[in-house]
């Protein structure tokens, strides 16, 4: 792991000592990943074998594309983007350190980085290289076979302490059997949970399920993460929405409606006491993200949160549990006017207010236990989105009439002798040409890009485009 | 000054029972509108007899002319006595306002009636009176336009009690509801309906008594023409369209060949807007003029659904109504509603054969039938409705 980082540490440095070609990442047609990956080449791959780190060179690349990509992007929001830094030794410490203009909060910085570890990436699951899982039929057990050293290397390992063992290499039609001959590679029992052991074994039947791993250190105790490919459930059709919200510290509050916006329950998951919320530790998450699955799975219900930072890591845990079950992944939206927005008018103004625990609308008369304002509003956002329609402007020039609409960057003048119906035919026929062009570089957009690509959607996936198109003067 | 008075009322009845313990009467004459609230001891059917013989007693006595004395006296020899607690009772409140703007407010043993003038709630100044042992608030004001009458019993006053609130709403906490819930357009009947729904709300759909609010809303006289249909004989379009113009209030124009009269007459241009709101309801025109230029029979049609939806809500389902949309009908529907006190049909007989239903008589076309709906709705809602034929 420490020559992994160091080697890792190696192309970042050589990646920063070219600026100009590290400035020009982004600026061309190509992804992000592809620009990375042609700051590695040969030469450079061919530099790291003084690390001995031959079994990871493709891994290496991999990690290295990832993380200026990663750079990349916090620069396109950022200008002073700080740049990755894996490792620091301590001679280059001392050498920063004697810099002018070094502040506490970057030395402090530059000191958690001071000969530290990274985890070492198996980019393929394979029988000859990097990793592979083994089952012991004798003891039933499970194992990692995990490839450490190049064949160029003198030193080598005894892979298991039983020669003469026998294994079956997990996923693949093949047997194993131990020689005690030093090898590149060693042997280790795994230990897991209950869960974990029937996906590891059901790759015993399922070949290809078994993907990427990581080897990573934690208090002295080795763990492998691995990757797996699970085919999920049929999704389920949405019957439903179920937002969720904190209600306070050890109370998360959740409301389900229907596709109509019908209040169908509300209700409260208990937190453990201490943990706050959404919970710190990853334990607390799991079990509350099961709470939330098991909610959304009675009533068919897709999930529904705010789009504040602190439901990250609750929200990525969601996002396989939820369609592993067969329930759509959560969805995010702005928590704008969560507290004061009325649930069935959508009034939303300073006057509606709470009298002791309940909130009333000043509008329609609809009342509520403050606590379920949010989650409600949550649950009924997607369906007022959806219902949500594509404003066009109608401007008067003299005798000509412009429909207009900025984000979409249209502006349609209306001839003399043309009506609403040229308008509608010349939308449809734009938003055909579109089809199948938006979905490029979807997952690189900006803020901006996601909101254009959202309206254009509407447009692209009515059943009928005047149903939601709204035109005003 | 002459006023209109718009009134609503809305109520909820106890959980568990049959009938409502409070009754409202709202009694018109050419002078005055009279409004009485009612509740009776108890809940249930013998509630309800008493609120009922309460309500209507006063009502009719005070129409007639009668004072307030003999009304009280009326009543205390009338109402039948409870076996249990040996006395006869029920609560009342009692709101006259003539046409010039006096008003008269007599209350009983019920909450506070609340008046609202620009946004805000009036202290009213009452002098006590008492008839036959019962203390009786009294007040005489004048009401200006705009200005907002609430009467309501006290199942309003303890709406959420023992369920969301502890001490129920409280007086303080509905009068500063009924403040924030002034808006531009806010009827009468909206806010009655609205107050309801709150209370209901607060009680959790189970209330713990009988709910009941009478609103009444001052208003200028407002009228909206409303031309539908060209006449039958075209030397009248002229006579129908000036009769049309001459209105000082809003106007409406119904129908294409209507609008091509209209601008025929008047000399000034039909624009189609190029608004568009609504599939299902065809966009509108406009002539330098006339307020709203709609197309014909289907957006007629689509106003009635609207304004049958706004007089058949309930508390239940709240004020869910939005009226602001901008399309031809609920345009119309929102200026029949909202912006007048009465309504004037001009109504041409013409009739377009494509409306035309080929198993009904000829006279009876469409285009008429949606006028006598729209008017039967509208005088259900106290307006003064007038049509003529052409």
């Amino acid at each position: 792991m420490d020559r992994y980082a160091r080697a890792l540490q190696y192309m970042l440095d050589f990646a920063e000592s070219q600026p100009d070609r590290l400035e020009g990442i982004g600026k061309s047609q190509k992804s992000l990943r592809k620009q990375a990956g042609e700051l590695v080449d040969k030469e450079l791959l061919r530099s790291l074998n003084k690390f001995h780190v031959q079994p990871f060179k493709d891994s290496l690349r991999i990690d290295f594309m990832n993380l200026i990509e990663s750079y990349v992007k916090r620069r396109e929001k950022n200008p002073r983007a700080r740049y990755p830094r894996i490792r620091i030794d301590a001679d280059e410490l001392m050498n920063r350190l004697e810099k002018p203009g070094v502040s506490m909060a970057e030395f402090n910085k530059l000191y958690e980085k001071l000969d530290s570890q990274k985890t070492v990436y198996f980019c393929r699951y394979s029988d000859h290289r990097d990793y592979s899982l083994l089952f012991n039929p004798y003891k039933k057990r499970l194992y990692a076979k995990l490839y450490l050293l190049s064949q160029h290397d003198e030193f080598k390992l005894i892979p298991h302490k039983n020669p003469g063992s026998i294994f079956q290499v997990v996923g693949k039609n093949k047997l194993l059997t131990t020689s005690g001959r030093p090898e590149r590679f060693i042997i280790v029992p795994l230990s897991f949970g209950k869960k974990q052991e029937q996906l590891l074994l059901e790759a015993l039947e399922k070949p290809g399920m078994l993907k990427t791993a990581r080897l990573l250190k934690k208090n002295d105790e080795y763990y492998l993460s691995v990757n797996i490919a699970i085919e999920p459930e049929k999704i389920f059709e949405v019957n439903g929405y179920a937002g969720f919200s904190m209600a306070d510290e050890c109370t998360m509050v959740y409301t389900v409606c229907g596709l109509e916006g019908e209040m169908l329950k509300h209700g409260e998951i208990e937190i453990r006491s201490g943990e706050g919320i959404p919970p710190s530790d990853r334990d607390g998450l799991h079990i509350l993200a099961n709470s939330m699955t098991r909610i959304c799975l009675q009533y068919k219900a897709q999930a529904v949160l705010e789009t504040f930072p602190r439901y990250n890591a609750l929200t990525d845990i969601l996002d396989y549990k939820m369609p592993l079950k067969g329930l759509q992944k959560p969805v995010r939206v702005s928590p704008f006017g969560l507290w004061q927005t009325c649930p069935r008018c959508g009034y939303n103004r300073k006057k509606n207010k709470v009298v002791g625990d309940v909130f009333l609308c000043a509008c329609c008369g609809f009342g509520i236990k403050r606590k379920f304002l949010p989650p409600y509003n949550l649950a009924k956002r997607l369906i007022k989105y959806q219902n949500d329609k594509v404003h066009f402007y109608c401007e008067q020039h003299g005798n000509r009439r412009i429909i207009r609409n900025a984000l979409l960057d249209i502006s349609y003048p209306l001839g003399p002798s043309e009506g609403i119906h040229d308008f509608f035919e010349y939308i449809e026929k734009k938003t055909d040409e579109l089809r199948g062009v938006l979905s490029d570089r979807e997952n690189e957009w900006t803020r901006q890009e996601k909101k254009l690509y959202s309206v254009w959607n509407k447009l692209l996936t009515a059943g009928d485009i005047k149903d939601v198109i709204v035109i005003e003067s | 000054m002459s006023i209109y008075i718009e009134t609503g009322f809305d109520s909820l009845t106890k959980y568990g029972e049959e009938l409502c313990g409070d009754k409202a009467e709202i009694i018109r004459s050419s002078d005055s509108v009279i409004m009485v609230l009612a509740d009776g001891l108890g809940s249930g059917v013998k509630a309800n007899i008493l609120a009922t013989l309460t309500s209507k007693i006063i009502g009719t006595m005070l129409h007639e002319g009668a004072e307030i004395e003999e009304c009280v006296d009326t009543i205390a020899r009338t109402l039948p006595v409870c076996s249990e607690r040996g006395i006869a009772y029920s609560t009342f409140t009692i709101l006259k306002i003539h046409k010039t703007g006096e008003a008269y407010l007599a209350e009983y043993d019920n909450p506070e009636t609340i008046l609202i003038r620009n946004g805000k709630a009036m202290n009213l100044k009452k002098t006590v009176r008492t008839i036959k042992d019962k203390k009786i608030n009294e007040c005489q004001f004048t009401v200006e336009p705009e200005d907002m009458l609430i009467l309501f019993s006290d199942g309003v006053v303890h709406a959420g009690v023992g369920k969301l609130l502890n001490l129920g709403w409280e007086y303080e906490n509905v009068l500063e509801y009924v403040e924030n819930a002034m808006r531009p357009n806010l009827t009468a009947r909206m806010l009655s309906r609205q107050l309801v729904a709150a209370c209901d709300s607060l009680y959790l759909q189970k209330p713990g008594d009988d709910t009941t609010v009478v609103t009444a809303k001052v208003l200028k006289p407002a009228e909206v023409r409303i031309m539908v249909g060209p006449p039958v004989d075209t030397a009248n379009d002229g006579m129908v369209v000036h009769k049309l113009l001459e209105s000082t209030g809003k106007k409406i124009v119904c129908g294409g060949t209507t609008s091509q009269i209209v601008s025929r007459e008047t000399g000034k241009d039909l624009k189609v807007n190029i608004e568009y709101h609504n599939a299902a309801i065809p966009p509108t025109g406009s002539i330098d003029g006339i307020d709203l230029v709609t197309e014909g029979v289907l957006t007629l049609g689509k106003s009635l659904d609207i304004i049958k939806q706004y007089v058949s809500l309930s508390a239940k389902n709240g004020n869910n109504l939005n009226l602001s949309k901008k399309d031809g009908a609920t345009r119309i529907a929102s200026m029949l509603l909202e912006e007048c006190t009465k309504v004037h049909f001009l109504v041409g007989r013409a009739i377009n054969p494509a409306h035309q239903n080929p198993d009904m008589p000829l006279s009876l076309s469409i285009k008429l039938r949606l006028v006598e709906d729209i008017s039967k709705c509208l005088r259900s809602l106290g307006k003064e409705v007038e049509v003529e034929y052409y």
